[in-house]
């Protein structure tokens, strides 16, 4: 179903910007808004409608509930939903974060060039396969007890770096540092941990990947940015890494959605659809979800921090150089599915707000205090994810972001068709061939998972980013090419 | 007689599927059968691990979404994927369940599918509609 079957009066408020006001679903509290072209919103499925004026109801919402163009049909909120709420009169909810919990984007440079990898392709994502365990329930090399696991939850990255998984200087590339303060363990069920304990520095499958990718030259469009990032171009290689908390996040997830479909009944809470399910973020039921939530946030940051040391040591092992030598840092982190405490102004006052983002990337602006010192005078990396047949964006946050949109932007490329018809459309085997004929090494646990991720599955990534560009919620910077992938 | 289908348009960044059994029993095999096939094809799978489980519930539909979310959780947790289930239902003042799953530890052999993040209640719905009980769930992937 497209926008010409939705009831609702979409009315454009400024180019690229659709705001569905109050009147058109009963309960609204503030105006839905939707950031597309003519053309994303007119192919737009009828669930992103539904579901952004349903979000719109929640108790304590701020100025409007947004879906970005990457938007389609989610749980509760659609993926490239972004909400605030009163921290004292709101609302949190898993429906506005997701199953996979912190989500998020990771960009790793290099001081290699494609001609310099690609002679070694074949063995680097061999190795690469064998040292970042992907797809169904896989283990990976790290062992951990439960108190080890539950030191890692409570402080993600720096637990990391303190037991020899990164580097000092990793923390500061990162969102939060990749480490959110009040992580609480004991709000986190033992499922939760026995789920997630053996599955740190884990790919996961579905669209979670690692992908190598070069930068060239003609495809850097700010190279201010891009060399404040640390990129050069000249068919620079970088490596992009997509994952989030994996079993550990899912479960905390089902375990609150199961105890917030109750406390909704005690605090006299009333949602559009069950997955909105929520608690008063200041209700014993809330912060109990954010306690835990933050453990799977913070699990999450260290995932990816895993997988960034065993990417280098793969690296540092075929080009037999030290992965530091080989220019190897953090370009930044980024989270997509999680809620946050922020500062906001809300009619010319600062408050502090819980800011639900799923399936959208935080997009702070040159100058804002919570942009990293080196990166600061620039504002935040974006690091938006597209198929794995047509490339990735490096995009760059913008002050009218924190404005307009609590400082948020789109996350990747949006699904267009289902996996099932994915599937009926391309074999596994035929999409890997067509791939690797365009120089894109694959490797792949499941091949029915690859061709669920085909490139003709998702929006045209290009044009989303112009979209986020065009509403000046954030610049772009680079377009990163694939030349490896692998897939769970 | 146990049956499922997936549905195409439903989840498009997901997998749904509907279930049907003439019993309660029938209908949580039915869907145990599309979640099995979901994470891995069952074929390939020798039942070299056995799990027992046990649930309660105040309602039926809760008593099949806790028996999934079971099947999810072991999926992680042992590992493991599976081959098959059985399983007994008991309506007392609640709705009791045990069952059993079999399947292996995850080998190079086994043709993997996606890996189940949870169950949904997005559009999640469960009835007896005459002789049949259908249900039809989302599963994130």
């Amino acid at each position: 179903m497209k926008l010409q079957q939705t009831h609702m009066k979409v009315q454009e408020v400024s180019r690229d910007v659709w705001e569905i006001p109050v009147s058109e679903k009963d309960g609204m509290l503030v105006p839905a808004r939707i950031y597309a072209s003519p053309k994303i919103l007119e192919e737009m499925d009828s669930g992103v409608f539904e579901q952004v004026t349903n979000v719109a109801c929640l108790h304590g919402i701020q100025q409007y509930a947004i879906c970005m163009p990457d938007g389609h049909w989610g749980y509760g909120f659609p993926i490239g939903g972004v909400a605030a709420f009163d921290q004292h009169h709101g609302i949190i909810s898993p429906g506005g974060i997701g199953f996979d919990i912190n989500c998020g984007m990771r960009l790793i440079r290099t001081n290699l060039t494609y001609d310099e990898v690609q002679p070694k392709m074949e063995r680097l994502m061999t190795e690469l396969f064998h040292q970042v365990p992907a797809g169904v329930g896989t283990k990976g090399l790290l062992r951990l007890n439960e108190s080890e696991f539950k030191h890692l939850m409570r402080d993600g990255v720096d637990w990391c770096i303190a037991n020899g998984y990164g580097w000092p200087q990793d923390r500061e590339r990162i969102e939060e540092g990749g480490h959110l303060a009040g992580a609480d363990s004991s709000k986190v069920s033992e499922k939760a941990i026995k789920r997630g304990i053996h599955q740190v520095g884990t790919l996961g499958s579905g669209n979670h990947y690692l992908e190598v990718q070069i930068v060239t030259d003609e495809r850097i469009f700010d190279r201010r940015a891009a060399e404040t990032f640390g990129l050069f171009g000249e068919n620079q290689v970088v490596i992009m890494v997509h994952c989030g908390s994996r079993g550990f996040g899912h479960q905390v997830a089902t375990d609150f959605l199961g105890v917030f479909e109750k406390a909704m009944k005690k605090y006299d809470l009333r949602v559009k659809d069950r997955q909105l399910a929520c608690a008063p973020f200041k209700s014993p039921e809330g912060q109990d979800y954010f306690g835990a939530m933050l453990c799977a946030a913070n699990s999450a940051f260290a995932n990816r921090q895993v997988i960034t040391h065993r990417i280098r040591e793969a690296f540092s092992s075929i080009f037999q150089k030290s992965a530091e030598s080989l220019g190897m840092e953090i370009v930044y982190d980024v989270a997509h599915n999680i809620a946050k405490v922020e500062p906001h102004t809300i009619n010319g006052k600062r408050k502090d707000l819980v800011v639900h983002r799923k399936g959208a990337t935080r997009a702070f602006g040159p100058g804002h205090p919570d942009v990293c010192a080196p990166y600061r005078e620039i504002g935040q990396p974006v690091i938006c994810g597209g198929s794995m047949e047509t490339g990735s964006y490096l995009l760059v946050g913008t002050e009218k972001a924190v404005t307009e949109t609590f400082g948020s932007t789109m996350h990747g490329s949006g699904r267009t068709m289902s996996r099932t018809a994915a599937k009926k459309k391309i074999r596994g085997a035929d999409l890997k061939r067509r791939m690797e004929e365009k120089g894109i090494v694959i490797k792949a646990v499941s091949m029915s998972g690859l061709a669920e991720e085909a490139g003709m599955a998702y929006k045209d990534i290009s044009d989303v980013v112009e979209t986020v560009e065009r509403c000046g919620i954030t610049k772009k910077v680079a377009e990163l090419r694939p030349v490896g992938n692998i897939k769970g | 007689m146990r049956s499922h289908r997936f549905l195409e348009d439903i989840a498009i960044a997901d997998t749904a599927f509907e279930a049907r059994g003439e019993t309660p029993e029938e209908l949580l095999l039915a869907a145990a059968d599309a979640l099995i096939a979901t994470i891995a094809d069952p074929t390939t799978i020798q039942p070299n691990l056995e799990r027992d489980i046990q649930l309660s519930a105040s309602d039926f539909p809760e008593l099949l979404f806790l028996w999934l979310s079971e099947l999810v959780f072991l999926k992680d947790a042992e590992p493991m994927v599976f081959c098959d289930a059985d399983v007994s239902v008991r309506k007392d003042t609640s709705w009791e369940l045990t069952g059993h799953v079999r399947g292996d530890s995850i080998q190079d052999e086994h043709l993997l599918g996606s890996d189940v993040k949870a169950v949904t209640k997005h559009m999640y719905n469960v009835a007896h509609d005459g002789n049949e009980w259908v249900a039809q769930v989302v599963l994130d992937i």
